[in-house]
């Protein structure tokens, strides 16, 4: 619609820097209010490093261009980018899919904290059982002994 | 500095100095700390090969908790077990096992109107791959769990997700489903009390939809009766009846995608808008000189199979004689598709009402070296304890014998082994 792009420059709280369009910040529901509230060109995202916003700015400029783009070829445009999001979170490693969790949740970017809560859900399913779980994600339990010993007797049929 | 929890008005005064000390377009690389990173990101600096998921807020446990898939119960049980926070988020898989019971006003003597109630039965259909050391590795169980009806002791069961199932044999046996592989196949309903094959009611089919999912409890049940289609709001509690639908008698009801499909006996399918109670006829082609007999079977929501069975009326009505043709519902064009080939599914046609219902599944979930492969249906008639396997272009040696439609296939046996709570199957190849 018009012809010169509004940019929005953020900054992690590392101080890294990010110059985007605005479209891309509106993907955030925080990031919206943000810049209509103030009209400032930079905003510090303190609750973000710079690791963790490129990824988010990586994603929400690929979701807005498809947006924008997408118009009367959506059918094939929504494969490609569920294409990319498939390839956007096999590449990532656990520690940057929770990071990016607690960003989207905090930036309030639904999309992505649906793709990456399903990221997720498929490393459960892809565990064999729970003690798997707990080596995969790094948790440790903290039942007493005989509440593991109940969690066992509900997991007999459940395993393998 | 800033606090660290800000509505999203004062985080934008406090970026405020920030911007005017630094011009926008220099991207900075300073690698000063700010000291409001969030105790999330604290946490996973601390561990620098994993991340602390234990820290994890409930509502984003929650989240993940629902993008499981419902059907793998194994799923829940083995994330339920992984600490505390997790298994006061991620739900128990009861549904998995239950029924739920319906109480709705009687329809006996529609349209007259009479006091008292039924009770509509809706209960999950399953898959159930036994592993005992007992059992052949072919055999398998279908159908949904309910009370055993052969037996009078209730046995009291350690836990809501065990339930023991009688193997029969030389010495009855309890299967513990501890020793199964329960994979569910849908939901299916009943009228408690009403047998439809019985003459002694009107009663033939029944099934059941959730409207307004997102509301929460509304929800819309039809019966086939006599030569009727009531229907029954959750919000008006009273049966109405259908216009526009067969005047035959119905014979089974099924819901895909949220929509009812409703079979009669002359062959007739009619689709039943939930919200509206629309009727629209969906009618195969006729087949000259032909009676068929329908069935409407479900693949999950990916497809809605119609399979006739088709009886020249010069020919003794009978299973291993009778041919097929099957067709698939293209929902769009509101048209059905003659199908040769069913993929790797297999269709199960038992009688409505009973534990087996009609379902189908993929032929990879059947056990390993069962004789039944995919692209195959199978009628289970409980009330004579038959099974006919269908397959499609089977040489009957007749050369009058069209090649071009499913028939009975002698190269599979199977065997009914039981058929209360559920129906076991045991496959196997025949001898040559």
């Amino acid at each position: 619609m018009e012809n010169e792009k509004k940019m929005i420059t953020l900054k992690s709280s590392d101080d890294v820097t990010f110059e985007v369009e605005e479209a891309v910040v509106l993907e955030s529901q925080f990031l919206s209010h943000l810049v209509q509230d103030c009209p400032a060109p930079e905003h510090k995202i303190k609750e973000v490093t710079g690791k963790i916003l490129s990824k988010v700015v990586e994603y929400c400029e690929k979701h807005v261009v498809v947006v924008v783009d997408g118009g009367d070829s959506s059918s094939s445009s929504g494969d490609d980018l569920k294409k990319w999001d498939d390839k956007f979170i096999k590449e990532m490693d656990l520690s940057t899919v929770y990071d990016l969790i607690a960003a989207a949740n905090y930036l309030n970017i639904q999309a992505l904290l649906d793709l990456m809560c399903q990221r997720v859900a498929d490393v459960i399913t892809a565990c064999k059982d729970h003690k798997e779980i707990r080596e995969t994600l790094g948790i440790v339990s903290d039942y007493t002994a005989e509440e593991e010993a109940e969690v066992l007797k509900e997991n007999e049929w459940a395993f393998d | 500095m800033a606090p660290r929890k800000e509505t999203s008005n004062m985080a934008a005064k406090t970026t405020e100095p920030a911007t005017e000390k630094k011009p926008p377009s220099v991207l900075s690389e300073s690698s000063l700390l700010s000291d409001s990173v969030s105790k999330l990101h604290l946490s996973s600096k601390e561990h620098n090969t994993s991340s602390d998921w234990s820290f994890l807020p409930d509502e984003l446990l929650h989240i993940i908790s629902s993008k499981l898939h419902l059907q793998d119960c194994f799923d829940f049980i083995h994330a339920r077990s992984v600490c505390r926070q997790w298994r006061s988020i991620f739900p128990c898989p009861t549904w998995l096992l239950l029924h739920t019971i319906y109480s709705l006003p009687s329809f006996n003597r529609y349209p007259r109107r009479v006091n008292g109630n039924c009770s509509l039965e809706k209960f999950p259909v399953f898959l159930f791959r036994v592993r005992g050391r007992d059992t052949l590795p072919s055999e398998f169980f279908i159908g949904g769990i309910g009370p055993d009806t052969n037996s009078d002791d209730n046995v009291e069961l350690p836990s809501p997700i065990q339930c023991s199932v009688k193997i029969p044999g030389s010495t009855p046996t309890y299967l513990n489903v501890a020793d199964c592989q329960i994979i569910l196949l849908g939901y299916t309903c009943r009228m408690v009390g009403y047998d439809p094959d019985s003459l002694d009611t009107s009663y033939r089919a029944v099934a059941f939809l959730r409207i307004n999912k997102e509301e929460g409890r509304e929800f819309i049940v039809l019966i086939g009766y006599a030569h009727h289609i009531l229907a029954l709001r959750s919000t008006e509690m009273s049966w109405t009846e259908l216009d526009g639908c067969s005047r035959a008698d119905c014979s089974d009801i099924v819901t895909f995608r949220g929509k009812f499909y409703a079979v009669f006996i002359n062959g007739d399918v009619f689709a039943i808008d939930p919200y509206t109670l629309e009727t629209k006829p969906l009618r195969p082609p006729v087949i000259p000189g032909c009676v068929r007999h329908n069935y409407l079977v479900p693949y999950g929501d990916d497809e809605l199979y119609l399979v006739e069975r088709i009886i020249s009326r010069d020919r003794v009505l009978s299973f291993t004689k009778s041919a097929c043709r099957v067709s698939v519902l293209d929902e769009e064009a509101g048209e059905w598709i003659v199908v040769s080939d069913l993929g790797d599914r297999v269709l199960f046609i038992g009688q409505p009402g009973k534990s087996s219902g009609n379902c189908s599944c993929s032929a990879k979930e059947l056990p390993d070296g069962c004789g039944l492969s995919g692209s195959s249906i199978l009628f289970i008639n409980e009330i004579f304890d038959e099974t006919f396997p269908y397959k499609y272009g089977v040489d009957t040696g007749n050369p009058e014998d069209d090649l071009n439609v499913w028939r009975c296939s002698r190269e599979t046996r199977v065997t009914i082994l039981n058929k209360s709570p559920m129906v076991a199957l045991r496959m196997e190849h025949a001898e040559p």
